[in-house]
């Protein structure tokens, strides 16, 4: 196995894949549409969330797709995702910083940033 | 007059992802103007360089092959062979694949080891399967021949010779292959006449009942997407690299343009022509496995709507074949 198939299959610290969903969590709607991340019908290249809150991935395409982060700090694989297809993910390490792929299609691309907007 | 017919008649089936719902023929139009990268900007000496370059077999181990060897124009950069072979007719273990466009590309090579094409070019030539080159010694060569001295002191004024110089002049005389013109091309300009109803019934199926446009989508005829689509083959394409559960036996997408002149077909040149290709998407591909994409199922096509979409696919070949003569540093020089 390559070194980057040790990063990805290395443990995961620093998520969770919710469900049942949370009720009083932060979310926040990321939408892949036209084979791009989308937030509120608008391309995004890059979000800030705060630890906790929770990444809605939905899927409004027409086709599949699969969202995922290989970054040290930020390793998560939601698998394949149907059209109509939502996950949630919430991220708690603040400091953590990654940029999030679909794996199938390379172009899409969003930058994560995790900042703790309590500690100054 | 006549386009707004056409326009209208577009909107009534589904064209695939795009935001340009209102033209649905915009996506289909290419830019002419190459890209280039900040970091290799366009300069015609690096273009004469790369050009001369691509085309000599001075790059292979034992010099005899080019790049050109298995990227003939003519056939579309590919080779008409199943796989590729490289030097002492050494099998390569996937197909040749095709140069067009690759200026809007988005990761190279079938299982997109490649991030630019500046990354890509020196692959292949060091491959032990391919062309076999050390770097060393071809630099070696190349500084003792008087003309690429001159090429590489008009390219690269003021600097030693060096294998950067070679991966950045043939990138940038392999950005400069825009597809030919083809009838497609033709018709999307606003040119009715430029295709049979039969081709535009096909680009209709295309867009519609066979789904090929969910990956083969727009003027470059691929989205860049990896997919296993169900081949026999075992091999592992893209997982090697990113060892995800979607992406085993996934490969790249690759372009449409000119692919009637690109037989075999599929990164393992499995199958033999078009109507193979077809009759493969129509079946719902071969191996039915967990990776395979949801995408790929069975299309109930009937024989009309088959030779629809080939028709379709042969109008995405160049109306003539001038376009090659330009692509050679000297006149009527041979590959």
């Amino acid at each position: 196995m390559n070194k980057f198939a040790a990063k990805i299959f290395g443990p995961i610290m620093f998520f969770s894949l919710l469900i049942p969903h949370t009720a009083t969590a932060n979310e926040i709607v990321i939408s892949q549409k036209d084979k791009q991340f989308m937030q509120q019908d608008k391309l995004i290249k890059e979000l800030t969330v705060e630890p906790g809150d929770v990444i809605v991935f939905k899927n409004d395409d027409s086709v599949g797709h699969n969202v995922y982060s290989a970054n040290q700090k930020m390793k998560f694989n939601i698998l394949y995702q149907k059209p109509g297809d939502e996950t949630r993910l919430s991220l708690e390490e603040a400091g953590a910083s990654g940029i999030i792929h679909c794996a199938i299609h390379p172009n899409m691309k969003l930058k994560v940033t995790v900042v703790d907007k309590k500690v100054k | 007059m006549k386009s707004s017919v056409l326009t209208a008649a577009l909107i009534a089936f589904n064209i695939s992802a795009g935001p340009s719902q209102a033209d649905p023929f915009a996506d289909y139009r290419k830019p002419q103007a190459i890209q280039h990268p900040n970091d290799n900007p366009f300069t015609l000496a690096r273009h004469e360089l790369g050009q001369k370059l691509f085309f000599d077999p001075i790059l292979s181990g034992d010099n005899s092959l080019s790049c050109a060897s298995c990227h003939q124009p003519e056939r579309g950069f590919e080779d008409g062979k199943p796989l590729a072979q490289g030097i002492a007719n050494q099998l390569v273990k996937r197909h040749t694949q095709t140069l067009f466009d690759l200026d809007h590309a988005v990761l190279l090579h079938w299982d997109g080891r490649a991030e630019s094409l500046e990354e890509q070019a020196l692959l292949p030539i060091q491959s032990p399967e391919e062309m076999a080159q050390d770097l060393r010694e071809l630099v070696e060569e190349l500084a003792a021949r008087p003309d690429y001295q001159q090429l590489f002191a008009k390219a690269y004024p003021d600097e030693d010779l060096n294998t950067e110089q070679i991966a950045q002049a043939l990138a940038t005389f392999q950005r400069s292959f825009r597809s030919p013109t083809s009838p497609f091309d033709r018709w999307v300009a606003g040119d009715p006449q430029a295709v049979s109803q039969e081709v535009k019934s096909g680009f209709q199926l295309f867009n519609g009942k066979a789904k090929c446009s969910l990956c083969h989508s727009g003027w470059r005829f691929t989205d860049d997407s990896f997919h296993d689509i169900g081949l026999a083959s075992k091999d592992p394409g893209r997982f090697a690299l990113l060892p995800l559960p979607v992406m085993r036996h996934a490969f790249k997408t690759p372009s449409l343009r000119m692919i009637a002149e690109r037989a075999p077909y599929m990164h393992d040149g499995s199958l033999a022509s078009l109507d193979e290709v077809i009759a493969f998407y129509d079946r719902g591909g071969d191996a039915d496995r967990p990776s395979r994409s949801p995408m790929i199922e069975p299309l109930q096509l009937s024989k009309a709507e088959k030779q629809a979409l080939i028709a379709f696919l042969r109008s995405l070949s160049p109306i003539d074949h001038h376009w090659i003569e330009t692509l050679y540093p000297e006149p009527k020089a041979s590959p």
